[in-house]
């Protein structure tokens, strides 16, 4: 009943404010388009360089998006309230990470999928590329939030510095995948090493996070 | 009853020997002896590589920078570990002279893993022909080394000390994942970088000749890093226990 | 361990054009380390200096 409710909390909080989610769409949407522009229109070297931008688009969304997650609610001092009521801030960082994602991360990954087609791509690959969009927007996420909760108080920019290096792997990983989608060879083993990582982080990542958030408010 | 007195006993030597003021003068004793010995040491290990080992069939001499970039790497990794298992120990335990040793040592690693870098590019240029490549283990050391210029920035960004220790624990311990991507990511991705000569379950694939000064070299590193790692715990414990007594005493 | 590998000085210096690098190798790391002692021993000095 306590999960129903904080979801239903932070459902609110998050579509209160339409530009927080929407904007990093219309960023998301506004890369993709613009990116065909300034390549010539030869179809070739649209569809081999379009997976970096789209994976670099999606990091560069993702960090938009976790911009001031955490920044209003410690404020506002309702973070401090939790504490105090002794609820559980773990619950409020899992179900506010994955509100983002909801509201950010598929429909990136959808317009990814969908733009994937448009730059000359079978719809085959799109298919393929979909699940593992957006798998590794709910991991960029929840990266970006780990850095953003170490620098709550300073800024985001040091926050997000601080993270890249441990996102680099990811991108590397996601390098290999575009292989393994351009020419269909061990997809599925890419596909489950990204499940498992989610797997592994999505439930720890927000206990740290909780544990930074107390650190801040001692 | 046994089991009790143990317990207080074992806690009572940790909390007396991690007391940064017994951590201090033990130090101060040992480190002219560590500083000598180990430079004793891995100058006759550069020495001997340098100069008495035979030229490698087929690299040229240009092979003798093993002396110094092996060393930098193992260490460079090594101290991260060391340093996120501080942590650790300091997140636990909350021993104080964990946060010191972990804050101290994060320079040092910056410096190590820009030594180890620097020399593995310059290495690169009569090996491959390119001084630059964005293979796994090169780019991993990259990122290893930015994690220690960003620990650093983190550590610095915050007045008080409690904090940013706290913070600098979490972070390092977050960033342990990538020593083992550094150290098998040679083994899981084919490419530029040649596979671990130096493996605990195989046969060594450098000649003995070249491993016995490899390995007085790491030896003799290793010492060098501690009297720096020890230099700069004494320069956190001057600047964080500047209103204690002992400290007044002691200068 | 008696046997040099090089015969004279400027062949231990060139070594069949590798040298260069070998010798660039060691001056930075040289560089380096005593660089890094130098600036923790003057730290040391100057916060010895602010307590005293």
């Amino acid at each position: 009943m306590k999960v129903k409710q904080s979801l239903k909390h932070e459902l609110i909080k998050l579509l209160k404010k339409t530009r927080a989610w929407l904007g990093p769409i219309l960023v998301f949407i506004l890369i993709m388009v613009a990116y065909p522009l300034t390549v010539e229109l030869t179809n070739q070297s649209l569809a081999d360089a379009f997976f970096p931008v789209l994976f670099i688009s999606c990091l560069m969304v993702m960090m938009l998006a976790t911009e001031g997650i955490f920044l209003e609610d410690y404020e506002d001092g309702s973070l401090e309230h939790l504490l105090i009521t002794g609820g559980s801030i773990y619950q409020s960082v899992f179900i506010k990470i994955l509100v983002h994602w909801c509201f950010i991360g598929i429909p990136v990954s959808i317009f990814g999928s969908l733009f994937n087609i448009g730059a000359g791509n079978t719809a085959y690959s799109s298919i393929l590329l979909l699940p593992s969009l957006l798998v590794s927007t709910y991991i960029f996420l929840i990266l970006f939030c780990f850095g953003n909760s170490l620098s709550l108080t300073k800024g985001s920019v040091l926050g997000t510095l601080i993270t890249m290096p441990l996102l680099l792997p990811m991108l590397v990983i996601l390098g290999k995948l575009t292989t393994a989608i351009m020419f269909n060879i061990n997809y599925f083993g890419f596909l489950i090493l990204l499940f498992g990582i989610l797997s592994i982080i999505m439930f720890i990542f927000p206990a740290i996070i909780s544990k930074i958030i107390k650190t801040h408010l001692e | 009853m046994l089991r009790e007195i143990l317990i207080i006993v074992i806690k009572k030597f940790i909390h007396q020997f991690a007391s940064p003021k017994t951590y201090f003068y033990q130090v101060n004793r040992i480190y002219p002896w560590l500083l000598y010995i180990s430079l004793a040491i891995y100058l006759t290990a550069i020495v001997w590589g340098l100069f008495f080992t035979p030229k490698d069939f087929v690299q040229g001499n240009s092979y003798r920078i093993i002396y110094f970039h092996v060393p930098a790497s193992f260490i460079a990794q090594s101290l991260y570990a060391a340093m996120s298992i501080s942590s650790l120990v300091y997140l636990v335990w909350k021993v104080k002279l964990a946060a010191y040793l972990s804050r101290s040592i994060a320079p040092v690693g910056a410096t190590i893993t820009f030594i180890a870098l620097v020399s593995g590019s310059i290495w690169g240029i009569p090996t491959w022909g390119t001084w630059w490549e964005w293979d796994a283990r090169i780019t991993s050391t990259l990122i290893l080394f930015i994690m220690y210029l960003g620990l650093i920035s983190l550590h610095n960004s915050f007045n008080n000390f409690d904090k940013a220790d706290k913070l600098f624990a979490y972070l390092s311990i977050i960033g342990f994942v990538q020593i083992p991507i550094i150290k098998k990511s040679v083994d899981w991705w084919s490419s530029l970088h040649q596979p671990a000569s130096i493996t605990l379950t195989e046969k060594p694939a450098i000649d003995a000749a070249m491993l016995y000064p490899l390995f007085m070299a790491m030896i003799g590193f290793s010492g060098l890093i501690a009297c720096l790692v020890i230099l700069s715990s004494k320069v956190q414990i001057y600047k964080r226990e500047k209103t204690k007594n002992w400290i007044k005493n002691y200068v | 361990m008696s046997n040099l590998a090089f015969n004279s000085i400027s062949d231990a210096l060139i070594m069949d054009g590798h040298g260069v690098f070998v010798w660039l190798v060691s001056l930075i790391f040289l560089v380096a380390i005593s660089l890094s002692f130098k600036i923790f021993n003057s730290l040391i000095k100057k916060y010895k200096s602010q307590i005293r």
